[in-house]
């Protein structure tokens, strides 16, 4: 099976942003209602041994915790109902995704070792092979959850590797796995028992640990052949891209669209100067460009599923995956409510989607406008995984497969760079972004923007981890390897040859470390000047010409105070705004805007850059006179953010005089909130 | 990156103990079981990350960044005046023996699974000599905040010459 790609892809806000203003999304029939039950035991036992394959069935089922006698051939379910012939036919049978629903753990392995979802049967089918089965799915299960184990296992050595052995167990180490079980990493239930037993100490946890890790390690190398790690000992060349990685998961009828999207992406990109330096990590030596190959798949079952991803970079087949769900939703929102009335319903099936974006240039050049960030986000990926050893050495076992929050921290910064050059072109651009905000955030404190990202990352995704816990946890795979190496003769051969492989990826890992520090030390020390530099050269005086003060704002209050350039520019928007603050509002809207401008302009005045005129003094009463009447109206039909609002009110109240009747009123409904 | 939290000599995990990031610019009480990110940046002095348990592991930020500025009381004013919707005017609080600026806010994080992320974020602007430093905090919102950043306030105290 192919291995999911650990770099997190960019989301959905978008999406999020519009799913009020749209009708559900379709999503088909095949998205798990129900799992069926096996059939009544009715009839005799099936005879295991008098059937073809009988004995390796009855092997399978004993794995998957099924009763079994080797002696009799015959087997009962974990409940303990006999396994009859209609019970094995059940089995056998293809797996129904109308009735089954699987995480995504289980379902993208599947899509990206090239399975299909027939949508009129809800089979998953890689011609010529028939369709998955339901044992088929039990096994692969099975499989899924011991290698989630095994990550739980090396998480937990890796935390409990710091503490004293004497020590109780933490509360805070109890709370964290139960915190990655519910996000499916868990723990084997032998070792939830050791985690949670009374009394157990550090020192009696950690043996247990060891064991399970020793024991589920053996697993895995049972399953993989000396050659298979004398493989992985070898020194590879291979990187991302080259030929011998793992063909991309691609049918022939999804070629085109594939190709579609990497010439519309291609020639997307190559309008702007962060574009072209991106697309230029993906020149080979006859200088034409290789981007990775491009899928648009059902990521995962249903668009609902924890882990759902809009796209993402697998550098184990080279591979763009942009999710269907993603392009789906993106889609409808682009279409007019008539086209959407007239073909959306069939976008739950991925042959119309693609039918569609095929046929439709200017609708597929909308649907990459809403997601071009999230592009280069992933692209950015594909180039840190050309650029190293570490994904090589993950992809072959030699390292640990970690979400690295420095590669995060590079991929957030350098969308964010191209969201800038983008807003040098088109100024308006910055503002349509759903991620304006979020990179504003970057020019004004670049470090404060980088700590946001590694709390979301440690707070959304248990295997988040930075540089020295990864280190920490490769240091346990090799000591639990020097271990194993007193197993035996075959076994020391296999540790042999993997402790080489590890050799490989503390290299890799080392490497990798050194050089994610160099660069962000190079784009805080010369990229993000330049950025800042070019933003206030060219986005607030444009804004400015357009009478949108309010986003000028949003620029010059997010450069450092040290901005070469910035005072002159505060003192200039302070001017060219003044003659705009006299005049009323025309609504609602307009009335927020005016109080970010006027807010902004205040602080110009306390720093001596602008200073009240009468005008400005009576208009800017009249302004808070009406924002405090407008937060008071929101106060009295918003229970929830009453209190907020009704606080807001009551700072900005501070700006009336005394004898204002508003100070009266927002009084009154302050004790009648508090009634 | 992620360096072990603060001294911890003597203390239960998660108890409030004495701290001084590596370059020495300030000193406060921070609880000892938070990981801590020391690396240095543009304005980072430390950044830490928790609580390790409870519902959310490490869904907490509380962050400690130095600004330089000519004009340090202009310069906060400026930083915090698009920190949060809120008042004109950030409300003065107490931060060690000092003297801060404090203002409030949400955020919305681009999300990396379902939907975007909403984070509350409480920004203390200190002005001192040669700039300023920001304290803050973010946390998911409508949840309850740790109540470690009220302690990183209540001890919060620059060093002489903080701003290097």
């Amino acid at each position: 099976m192919a291995i999911v790609s650990r770099t997190a892809a960019l989301a959905l806000a978008l999406i999020g942003a519009r799913a009020g203003a749209l009708p559900p999304m379709p999503m088909g029939r095949c998205v798990g209602a129900t799992p069926a039950a096996p059939p009544a035991a009715a009839g005799p036992a099936v005879n295991f041994l008098r059937i073809p394959n009988g004995p390796e069935f009855l092997r399978a089922l004993a794995s998957l915790g099924y009763k079994t006698d080797e002696r009799t051939g015959t087997a009962a379910d974990p409940q303990g109902r006999t396994v009859t012939e209609r019970y094995v036919e059940w089995l056998a049978a293809p797996a129904d995704f109308s009735e089954e629903r699987v995480p995504a753990t289980v379902w993208n392995p599947f899509m990206m070792d090239g399975y299909r979802l027939d949508e009129a049967t809800c089979h998953l089918s890689k011609p010529p092979e028939p369709p998955v089965t339901r044992i088929g799915l039990m096994l692969f299960r099975r499989q899924s959850t011991a290698q989630l184990q095994q990550t739980a296992i090396e998480n937990l050595q890796a935390r409990l590797s710091g503490l004293s052995a004497s020590s109780p167990i933490p509360a805070s180490l109890r709370e964290q796995m139960s915190e990655m079980q519910k996000a499916g990493v868990a723990l084997p239930p032998d070792l939830q028992k050791a985690l949670h037993a009374r009394g157990a100490t550090v020192g009696s946890l950690s043996r247990s640990v060891d064991a399970a890790y020793l024991s589920q390690t053996r697993l895995f190398d049972g399953q993989r052949t000396l050659q298979d790690l004398a493989a992985a000992a070898r020194p590879s060349a291979w990187t991302p891209g080259t030929p011998s990685g793992r063909p991309a998961p691609l049918r022939p009828e999804e070629q085109k669209i594939g190709d579609l999207l990497k010439a519309d992406v291609a020639s997307r990109f190559s309008q702007s100067a962060t574009g072209r330096e991106l697309l230029s990590h993906f020149k080979v030596k006859d200088g034409s460009i290789h981007l990775p190959t491009m899928l648009v798949l059902k990521a995962n079952q249903r668009p609902d599923e924890h882990g759902e991803y809009g796209a993402y970079y697998d550098p184990s087949h080279n591979t763009m995956v942009l999710n269907h769900w993603q392009a789906e939703a993106s889609l409808l929102a682009a279409l007019s409510p008539e086209e959407r009335k007239r073909v959306g319903q069939s976008f739950s099936d991925p042959h119309a989607l693609r039918l569609y974006l095929e046929n439709h240039p200017t609708e597929r050049a909308q649907v990459l406008g809403d997601i071009d960030e999230i592009f280069y986000h992933e692209l950015v990926h594909a180039w840190q995984d050309r650029r190293d050893r570490l994904s090589v050495e993950t992809v072959r076992g030699n390292a640990p497969g970690s979400v690295i929050i420095a590669k995060e921290h590079e991929a957030y910064r350098e969308q964010c760079r191209y969201d800038f050059d983008k807003a040098s072109r088109d100024p308006d651009a910055l503002m349509r972004s759903g991620y304006a905000g979020f990179c504003l955030a970057m020019l004004k404190d670049y470090d404060s923007f980088r700590d946001s990202i590694s709390r979301l990352y440690m707070s959304s995704f248990a295997g988040s981890d930075d540089f020295s816990n990864i280190v920490r946890t490769q240091a346990a795979r090799e000591s639990a390897t020097w271990r194993l190496m007193g197993d035996g003769f075959y076994q020391a051969a296999v540790s042999g040859l993997r402790l080489i492989g590890l050799w490989h990826g503390d290299a890799a890992l080392q490497a990798s470390h050194s050089d994610y520090e160099a660069r962000e030390k190079t784009f805080v020390d010369a990229t993000l000047p330049e950025i800042r530099r070019e933003a206030l050269a060219t986005l607030p005086a444009q804004y400015e010409k357009e009478n949108r003060f309010n986003w000028a704002v949003l620029i010059l209050s997010n450069l450092p105070a040290d901005t070469p350039g910035l005072d002159a520019a505060l003192k200039r928007w302070a001017e060219a705004v003044a003659p705009t603050l006299e005049k009323e509002p025309k609504d609602d809207a307009a009335l927020q805007e005016r109080i970010d401008e006027f807010n902004f302009y205040v602080v110009q005045i306390n720093a001596k850059r602008a200073a009240w005129t009468e005008p400005l003094v009576k208009a800017y009463q009249r302004d808070v006179r009406a924002y405090v009447s407008l937060l008071l109206k929101k106060a009295a039909a918003e229970p929830a953010q009453r209190a907020a609002l009704l606080a807001n009110a009551e700072s900005w109240c501070r700006a009336l005089p005394k004898e204002d009747p508003l100070h009266a009123r927002v009084e009154a409904a302050k004790k009648g909130a508090s009634k | 990156l992620l360096a072990c939290a603060c001294g911890r000599s003597g203390s239960k995990a998660g108890s409030a103990v004495d701290y001084r990031p590596p370059d020495g610019s300030f000193r406060a009480r921070l609880p000892s079981n938070w990981k801590a990110d020391e690396s240095p940046g543009e304005t980072r002095k430390a950044a830490f990350f928790g609580p390790p348990d409870g519902a959310k592991p490490y869904s907490e930020l509380m962050g400690v960044y130095f600004h330089a500025a000519a004009d340090p009381e202009a310069a906060a004013r400026t930083y915090l005046s698009i920190a949060g919707v809120g008042p004109a005017t950030p409300r003065e609080i107490a931060v060690g023996s000092r003297r801060g600026l404090e203002i409030d806010g949400t955020r919305t994080m681009p999300a990396v699974e379902l939907a975007p992320q909403t984070v509350s974020v409480r920004t203390v602007a200190v002005p001192v000599a040669g700039g300023f430093f920001t304290l803050e905090h973010t946390w998911p919102a409508g949840t309850t905040a740790a109540p470690a950043f009220d302690e990183l306030l209540r001890t919060f105290e620059p060093a002489a010459g903080a701003a290097k």
